[in-house]
This record gives structure tokens, C-alpha cells and sequence, in this order.
């Protein structure tokens, strides 16, 4: 198998298998990313961090066919870390940051996807994108982010009730 | 939902930029891991060897961590209780259980007993909080003894650790250097204060050669002993 054989050359320090490993992910890491730190520049950091952090560890991950499943956890861990480290550098401009964040490169967006990302809360994204970026079961998901399965549950309920309400919204304008 | 989802987040434009932040990504982690290919692998190799490696040399050492923090809770306090139970006792103890299975004949119990003595009060009269002596302090005259008693004494270690002997294995010249390489590395732990084996980073940088080639040396002598 062409994954295995991959992770196992870079787990032997390998770089470049890995960054041809790496590089079928990093569209989708760079996406689940930007959900989070909703900006492009951050984004592009964190596949940076990822890429970095997920070589260092390589070595740990014991099963090739969870790559995927490892790195999507590592995505998610960094991008929690780096969003808790802005929440602590930059409080007062927060309102600033929203205004002009909203005006440049997320003006492609859709508002569905806009209010996807800036109604959620991060527990709800990781879920969400876990379940249905990812097409992991609920089980996976209470796994890789080591919560409970009734937590995931009930944090996938509550974020679904968020979106139909903001589907709600966006038809009643529309 | 499953593919409304999918849909909107395939409208997140990616960047051209993303290839090359990969890439610096994983050349950082690759420099910081040493570069060239194996490192990795090597380092890991290299643990594991050398925590085998040092149920020889550290013979000693091991018991002294073991009576050290399990009975006292340090060295020093070690020393305090040794007028009523010796470390000496304590190895001896060992060596009988081992005499016992047959590993070493009578005779060769007592001289290991008479070995032991010298080196006991070595550890205790020159040795640190950890039981380590910084060879490099010592008169001439108790590191000349020591010396001795630590080329006699090692072949037996060698044999309760179920090995063949160092002494025999090797040449006269190999084995020398084999015990040089032993002091160096209980030298370096005395000046370090520590009680295991450092990491090669929190090594002074003067010194680190001189741990590095010592560490090799008593890998090389390892595996020699384990038939390689």
C-alpha cells in the first residue's frame, strides 16, 4: 500500500516521502484551518505548524492507515492553541479585527459557510468537521478529541441547531 | 448537509503559497531532528543499546539508584544509615542470590566480596550526593586504587549480568580504554550532579566529545559482548 509505505519511509526520517505524503492533506488542513482561525495568513501558519509538529511525531504514530485521523487531530489541536494564544495577545481589537477580518479575502464566501464559521464555537466546528468534512462516526470523532461520546453528541446536536437556525435566518432574507 | 458542508468548504479558496509552508514545515522539524536520513531511527537505537550497556558498567550504580531511592530516599541519607546497613551488604546480598544460582563459584564470591569493599568505600568517601565520583578531583593515590579494584571487579559484574566477560572479550588495550570510558562517564554524571545518564545537549560543550566518544566506545564494547 502506497500510504503505508509512505509513512514507513518517513518515520525512518525520510523527508521527502513525507512531504509527498503531507501534501494530499494540506488542501484539507488548510480548510479545517481556516474555519477556526478564520483568516488566510493563519492559516497558512498552522499547515506550516502542522507540517512541522506531525514530522517531528511521526515516529510515535503507531498505525499508517490513521494518518489521516492523526493529522486532522494535530490540525485541530494547533489551530485551538493558536486561537487561545491570539484570544490572550489581542482582546482590544477584537472589534477592529471582525470589521476588516469581513471586508478582504472572505468576501468570497458564502454567508452560509460565514456564519458556519463565525457562529460556532470551536468545540462545535471540530465536531462538525469531524462528521461531516471528515466522515467520521461519532465514536471517532469522542476519540479524537477525547471527549466523551455524549459530549460529542450533544456538541453535534447543539451545533446543528445553531446552522438550521442561521439557514433559517439567511432564507428569511433572502 | 453531509455534502452542503463539503460543498462550502471547497468554496475556501487555497492558496498557491500552501506547497512551500509545507515544505518549510517539515525542513524545520527535519533540521531540528538532525537531518541526514535514519537520525531518528539511530537515537532510538542508541537508547535502547545504551540502557542495556548500563546494566554493565552501572552495575554499581544501579544498585546504589536503587538502594538510594527506594530505601533512603537519597545518597546522602544512604550515607548517614551506613554505619548499621552497609550498601556493601546490600550488594552482597545480590551476589549471593546470584552465587546461589551457580553464577559464581566460591571462590570467586570472596574476591568479588573483597572488590566490593574498596569500591563501597570509594563511593562513600569520594562519591556525591548520587554516589558518582568525579574522578578528575581525585588524589593520585585512591583513584590508582580505585582503578585497579575497577579493572578486577568489572568482569564479575559482567557475569552477574549474565555477559562474557569485558576483560576477555577484549584486548588488553580495548579493556583499558573500556574502563577509561566508564569513569569518564561517572566523571561527567559527578560534574553534571545527576543521577542518570544526561542527554547530550545539557552536557557542557568541552566535555561533550569526551562523553560522546565515551558512549560510543561502551557501545561498541556491548556489542561486542552480545556477540555482534
Amino acid at each position: 500500500m502506497k500510504l503505508e509505505r509512505l509513512v514507513k519511509k518517513a518515520q525512518k526520517g525520510n523527508d521527502k516521502a513525507y512531504l509527498m505524503l503531507f501534501q494530499q492533506y494540506e488542501a484539507d488542513i488548510y480548510r479545517m484551518a481556516y474555519v477556526y482561525v478564520k483568516n488566510k495568513d493563519d492559516a497558512l501558519d498552522l499547515v506550516q505548524e502542522v507540517a512541522y509538529q506531525s514530522f517531528k511525531k511521526i515516529s510515535t504514530l503507531k498505525k499508517p492507515e490513521y494518518f489521516k485521523t492523526w493529522l486532522m487531530k494535530i490540525t485541530i489541536n494547533c489551530a485551538l492553541s493558536l486561537i487561545n494564544k491570539n484570544k490572550k495577545v489581542i482582546p482590544l481589537n477584537l472589534d477592529f479585527e471582525v470589521l476588516t477580518g469581513a471586508e478582504d479575502e472572505d468576501i468570497a464566501l458564502t454567508l452560509s459557510l460565514h456564519k458556519l464559521i463565525d457562529t460556532l464555537k470551536e468545540d462545535e466546528k471540530s465536531v462538525i468537521l469531524l462528521k461531516y468534512y471528515d466522515d467520521r462516526t461519532l465514536k471517532e470523532i469522542s476519540e479524537i478529541l477525547d471527549i466523551p461520546l455524549g459530549t460529542a453528541k450533544s456538541v453535534l446536536y447543539r451545533a446543528l441547531d445553531k446552522l438550521r437556525q442561521n439557514l433559517k435566518e439567511v432564507d428569511n432574507y433572502a | 448537509m453531509h455534502n452542503h458542508l463539503k460543498q462550502e468548504l471547497s468554496k475556501i479558496e487555497i492558496p498557491v503559497e500552501i506547497h512551500e509552508r509545507s515544505k518549510l514545515g517539515i525542513n524545520k522539524a527535519n533540521s531540528e531532528m538532525g537531518g541526514k536520513l535514519n537520525r531518528f531511527v539511530k537515537k532510538r537505537l542508541a537508547i535502547a543499546v545504551i540502557s542495556a550497556c548500563l546494566m554493565i558498567p552501572t552495575g554499581v550504580f544501579a544498585y546504589q539508584a536503587l538502594l538510594a531511592d527506594h530505601l533512603y530516599g537519597s545518597f546522602d541519607n544512604l550515607k548517614k544509615h551506613v554505619a548499621n546497613v552497609t550498601m556493601e551488604s546490600y550488594l552482597l546480598f545480590d551476589a549471593k542470590l546470584n552465587q546461589a544460582k551457580g553464577d559464581l563459584g566460591k571462590e570467586e564470591f570472596e574476591q568479588f566480596k573483597d572488590l566490593l569493599n574498596v569500591f563501597t568505600n570509594a563511593k562513600l568517601e569520594y562519591g556525591d550526593n548520587n554516589g558518582n565520583i568525579d574522578y578528575s578531583q581525585l588524589p593520585v593515590e585512591p583513584l590508582e586504587k580505585i582503578k585497579e579494584a575497577m579493572y578486577e571487579i568489572q568482569p564479575y559484574f559482567d557475569k552477574l549480568n549474565g555477559l562474557p566477560s569485558s576483560k576477555e572479550v577484549l584486548t588488553a588495550e580495548e579493556y583499558e580504554q573500556y574502563i577509561q570510558a566508564l569513569m569518564t562517564y561517572e566523571t561527567i554524571m559527578a560534574q553534571l550532579g545527576v543521577s542518570s545518564i544526561p542527554e547530550v545537549e545539557i552536557i557542557p560543550t568541552e566535555s561533550q566529545e569526551e562523553f560522546l566518544e565515551a558512549q560510543e566506545y561502551l557501545i561498541y564494547v556491548n556489542e561486542k559482548q552480545i556477540g555482534n
